[in-house]
């Protein structure tokens, strides 16, 4: 019962907060997005004011009166004080660079200061995290250079909606706390973490007659061994480029390969393995092949992929080996 | 993997200079606030809080760990043992300081999170309060304050770490003096409310008159300048011989020091809880002899005594701590002197004390201990035998002081047996209260009614209907009871009538004494040094009447001066302006404000003129530099234009390419310059498309 309340509360929260603060890249703070409310601390202090005053009041002490009234006067003072400081701030997030499961992602997200004058400029700590979340995230407005890395720690493959991440500043005195809880628009894709594993690596020969094709089941070393080193030309892949020479001869020199002349490679995995595990393997395989830049195509259930090489075609790769059996609507992300 | 270390790193994980600076801010301002209420902190209690300091202090310096939890568990149960023992004698105000002293030490010495350090801050704030109960000078005020600032800062520069320390103090300095005015308007304006319940005085060593007077006490009040009360009055200053500041009669003698005697406050507590009226209220004559009207302020003393002139009657309509006048005239507080609110108070010159219970008051006042002093009894009966009127026996004995050679002094020899004979017929050498004392004790023996009355007499001038009593002024008298009534006798002003009508100092010169005996006296005499003081006493007395005695009157007063007469509606009106007037405030301080600089004016002058040249040759500059714009355009300018024109570029072009540095630059920037020429410019472009249009028109109409 209380679980549901609790849960209709937070989606009554949520759907305020969209209408209230829509999803932008760009978020200028202003009175709108930003909450203010006393922290614990504040309370205590508004607490000890009026005690001062009750003592003032009661020892007839008129300088006792004073001090409680400026202590107010601090209080209400440095309410303006923490919203402006806050409300000085853009904050904006560059789109998140595809991760490995097994990897924890980051979300770059700018900080700006729109005042010039670095006198004023926003300053204090700026708390971050992701809302729902506990773990907290410090970055020092004064000191630190205006980009801020906000971990993503995501487990699941797939396309995520990312949270709203929520910014907290209690500068200059710690009396109040000013918040807001920004919805950056951004999407995370998660690829699947790869895992070491058997898959059917299918060679298929330069030209186009299918009969000379060679089943090679190998396991990763054994197919591509090393032949050469050939000079090297415009164009060819940087990943083959055998830097240890460059850096010994300074004359760029390729690797090449026995087989990657004269076959392209189908990845596939037995359909009995378990999905997740499948995706896994299939994503090492992908990884394992472009670094040695062979080039490679996917046959995996659904995913039918023509061999060719190139980190956009790794980038499709794994974003389809990512997004296998996704339906067209994001995950929510659940970020810890 | 970098990156996210610098993400995942706690806040206050580092331990700089800086990141320690807080810390060591807040245990200095700690530091000076227990040294600030050293007078009512435990010796014991100072020690440890000391203690506290240097340990904060030492890991500043060492970086060392601080103490562990188990040690400071420890020091806390010790403490309220010895607390609790020591708090039964030293009264439950000063235990709470000394408690609150030691969880401020305690906690000093292991701050671990950031609750440990808001609570340090917190309970510093209340000590602070406290320190107000014993220092009310401006002097206390400012020192008080400056702990604040220090206090704020160490928030301020744990609340954002790696600020400068000099950006976070000016930080701090702009909130306080903005927040000063809302403060003060909020003093100005909050009503101000009578004490809501009575809360535990300090139990310090007294200062001022004391509830019995042993002959001699007196005379060491005598070495003390300190003040007692301001008095103000309206009007004129009545006459020195008037001022009797009556503080308290005491009726009962044991043969050595006279006391208030118990059955008058059995008595008074009678006559209280029957209800019945004072007796000022019976006896004033209200209608006659218009009052002088005039306010006290007392120095905090924590006793409920006010000094009221002979007769007074409080008016208690304006004092927030009420006055009642007692049975014997004299006037106390409904509660302790704490604060320096005034109190206002009606002199009655003409009136006189009446014996509103003139049997209990002839019982009370005519018993005297026959066991000793038989020297005296013997001799007043025999001047008893020789007057009829008791105030002829009274006026015999005066006389006797005047004739038989006593003499004023500060530190008669000490009379332990039989006070009253050694001092009549021995000594003949003594202090106010000895001659008091002694008068009382023969009107008695006499069979006249008569008490001893102690209080101030005289008072120094401040300025205009202004009048300082101080310690020194401290006096004792005579009343005597005859037909109904208390009549005043000062048998002192028999042996040093300049003691009443000059002052203290100059009754002492005369029989060769000094009161004050250090070495400074000498240093104090000089005219420079009397001016200064008589500033300081000056502020001070400001202070203590604006500030420290601001009331409902004053508030009243105020708002009356403003307002008018004060209705609900005006009382409305100035509640929603005080809101105003803070809002308003609030706009100024937090708006913000687009001044544009200097430079950008010159700037903005600049381009406005190459945007009126263009206007006028009608030949777009696009993106050509100014000078070869002007050349450009040169055909179409006459040599006045293009004189200030190319003036102008080169001022504007030696201000922007001339290599300089930045402070330089901000001192010859010519902006007054460059809007003498762009307003000549102005003229000579008017003045010359005026000629054109001339000479468009007459071609047109030949």
């Amino acid at each position: 019962m209380g679980t549901v309340i609790k849960k209709t509360l937070s989606t009554r929260f949520l759907t305020w907060l969209d209408k209230r603060i829509p999803a932008k890249r760009q978020h200028t703070l202003d009175l709108n997005s930003i909450f203010i409310l006393p922290t614990t601390f504040g309370w205590a202090f508004i607490v000890m004011s009026l005690s001062l005053f009750l003592l003032g009041t009661n020892y007839q002490n008129n300088i006792m009166l004073l001090m409680s009234y400026l202590l107010i006067s601090i209080m209400l003072l440095s309410l303006f004080y923490t919203h402006r400081n806050m409300a000085k701030l853009t904050l904006s997030a560059a789109p998140v660079t595809p991760f490995h499961a097994d990897v924890t992602g980051v979300t770059v997200i700018s900080i700006d200061s729109r005042q010039q004058p670095k006198k004023y400029q926003a300053s204090g700590l700026l708390h971050a995290k992701w809302l729902g979340a506990t773990t907290q995230y410090c970055h020092n407005l004064t000191t630190e250079p205006s980009t801020f890395l906000l971990p993503i720690v995501l487990i699941e493959r797939g396309m995520h909606r990312l949270n709203r991440v929520t910014f907290m500043c209690e500068y200059p005195l710690g009396l109040y706390k000013c918040w807001t809880h920004v919805d950056f628009d951004l999407t995370a894709l998660v690829y699947p973490a790869p895992t070491r594993g058997m898959a059917n690596i299918v060679a298929i020969a330069h030209d186009d007659d299918v009969k000379n094709e060679a089943s090679l089941r190998n396991t990763l070393q054994g197919n591509t061994d090393f032949h050469t080193l050939a000079d090297y030309e415009q164009g060819q892949p940087l990943n083959r480029v055998a830097w240890k020479q460059v850096a010994k001869s300074g004359k760029w020199v390729v690797k090449t390969f026995d087989e990657q002349e004269h076959a392209q490679h189908y990845l596939s995995i037995n359909n009995s393995i378990e999905t997740e595990k499948a995706l896994s393997i299939l994503t090492f395989h992908v990884l394992e092949m472009d670094s040695k830049g062979i080039p490679y195509g996917i046959n995996y259930k659904s995913i039918h992929i023509t061999p060719s090489f190139g980190s956009q075609h790794k980038a499709d790769c794994l974003t389809a080996l990512a997004r296998f059996g996704e339906a067209d609507s994001l995950t929510q992300a659940v970020s810890a | 993997m970098n990156i996210f270390l610098t993400a995942l790193t706690p806040p206050h994980s580092s331990r700089s200079v800086n990141s320690e600076l807080p810390y060591l801010l807040i245990s200095l301002s700690f530091g000076v606030l227990i040294l600030s209420l050293s007078e009512a902190l435990l010796s014991w209690v100072l020690l440890l809080s000391g203690c506290a300091v240097l340990i904060r202090l030492a890991a500043f310096a060492k970086h060392r760990s601080q103490a562990s939890m188990r040690t400071i568990n420890l020091l806390a149960v010790l403490s309220l043992f010895a607390l609790a023992w020591f708090g039964l004698s030293i009264g439950l105000l000063n235990s709470m300081i000394n408690l609150l002293a030691i969880a401020c030490s305690l906690k000093l010495m292991l701050i671990q999170q950031r609750r440990d350090f808001h609570l340090l801050f917190c309970t510093s704030l209340f000590l602070i309060g406290c320190g107000f109960i014993f220092a009310l000078s401006i002097y206390a005020w400012v020192g008080y304050t400056s702990i604040l600032f220090i206090l704020l800062l160490s928030l301020a520069l744990y609340h954002s770490p790696g600020k400068t320390i000099i950006g976070t103090s000016s930080l701090v300095a702009t909130l306080l003096a903005k927040a000063l005015p809302i403060a003060i308007l909020l003093f100005l304006v909050m009503p101000q409310l009578p004490p809501l319940w009575q809360m535990p005085t300090a139990k310090s060593q007294q200062t001022g008159l004391a509830e019995s007077v042993t002959p001699g006490d007196i005379a060491s009040l005598a070495q003390s300048s300190s003040l007692a009360f301001t008095a103000t009055f309206d009007n004129a200053v009545p006459p020195m011989s008037a001022l009797y500041w009556r503080a308290m009669t005491l009726e009962s003698f044991d043969g050595k020091t006279w006391t208030i005697s118990e059955k008058r406050k059995q008595a008074e507590r009678q006559l209280k809880s029957m209800d019945r009226p004072p007796p000022l209220s019976a006896s004033l004559p209200f209608d006659d002899n218009n009052p002088i009207a005039y306010q006290l302020i007392i120095e905090p003393t924590q006793q409920r005594w006010v000094f009221g002139l002979e007769v007074s009657a409080p008016n208690n309509a304006f004092s927030s701590n009420n006055v009642g006048v007692q049975f014997d005239y004299s006037l106390r507080t409904r509660l302790p002197v704490m604060g320096k609110k005034a109190f206002y108070l009606s002199y009655y010159p003409n009136a006189s004390v009446s014996s509103p219970l003139e049997v209990f008051d002839r019982q009370l006042n005519l018993t005297y201990p026959t066991d000793s002093n038989q020297k005296t009894q013997a001799w007043v009966t025999s001047i008893a035998k020789q007057y009829d009127s008791p105030h002829a026996i009274a006026l015999a004995i005066m006389r006797y002081f005047n004739e038989q050679g006593f003499t004023y002094t500060l530190e008669p020899n000490p009379m332990p047996s039989s006070p009253v004979d050694a001092f009549l017929f021995e000594e003949r050498a003594g202090f106010c209260a000895h001659y008091a004392s002694s008068m009382t004790y023969a009107l008695r023996v006499a069979g006249i009614p008569a008490r001893m009355v102690s209080g101030y007499q005289g008072g120094e001038t401040l300025s205009e209907g202004v009048l300082q009593i101080r310690q020194y002024n401290a006096h004792a008298w005579v009343e005597a009871l005859i037909d109904g009534n208390w009549v005043r006798y000062d048998p002192t002003s028999m042996v040093a009538p300049s003691r009443l009508s000059i002052g203290l100092e100059h009754a002492l010169a005369e029989f060769g004494e000094q009161r004050n005996k250090s070495v400074f006296s000498r240093l104090t005499g000089g005219p420079l040094f009397l001016e200064v003081q008589s500033w300081f006493r000056q502020l001070d007395y400001s202070w203590s009447k604006w500030v420290l005695g601001f009331d409902k009157k004053n508030q009243n007063d105020l708002l009356h001066k403003l307002l008018g007469e004060i209705t609900s509606t005006r009382l409305t009106i100035i509640l929603l302006s005080t809101i105003a007037v803070i809002s308003l405030l609030l706009i100024l301080y937090f708006a913000p404000l687009r001044l544009t600089s200097n430079e950008t004016k010159f700037n903005r002058l600049f381009l406005n003129a190459m945007e009126s040249l263009e206007r006028y040759s009608r030949q777009p500059r696009g993106n050509k530099a100014a000078r070869h714009y002007l050349t450009h355009i040169s055909n179409e300018l006459n040599e006045e234009i293009k004189r200030i024109a190319s003036s102008a570029i080169t001022t504007y072009e030696s201000y922007h390419y001339m290599p300089r540095n930045a402070d330089e630059k901000k001192k010859t920037l010519p902006l007054n310059k460059m809007k003498m020429l762009v307003r000549q410019l102005n003229a000579a472009i008017a003045k010359a498309s005026t000629r054109n249009q001339k000479r468009v028109l007459s071609k047109q109409h030949p």
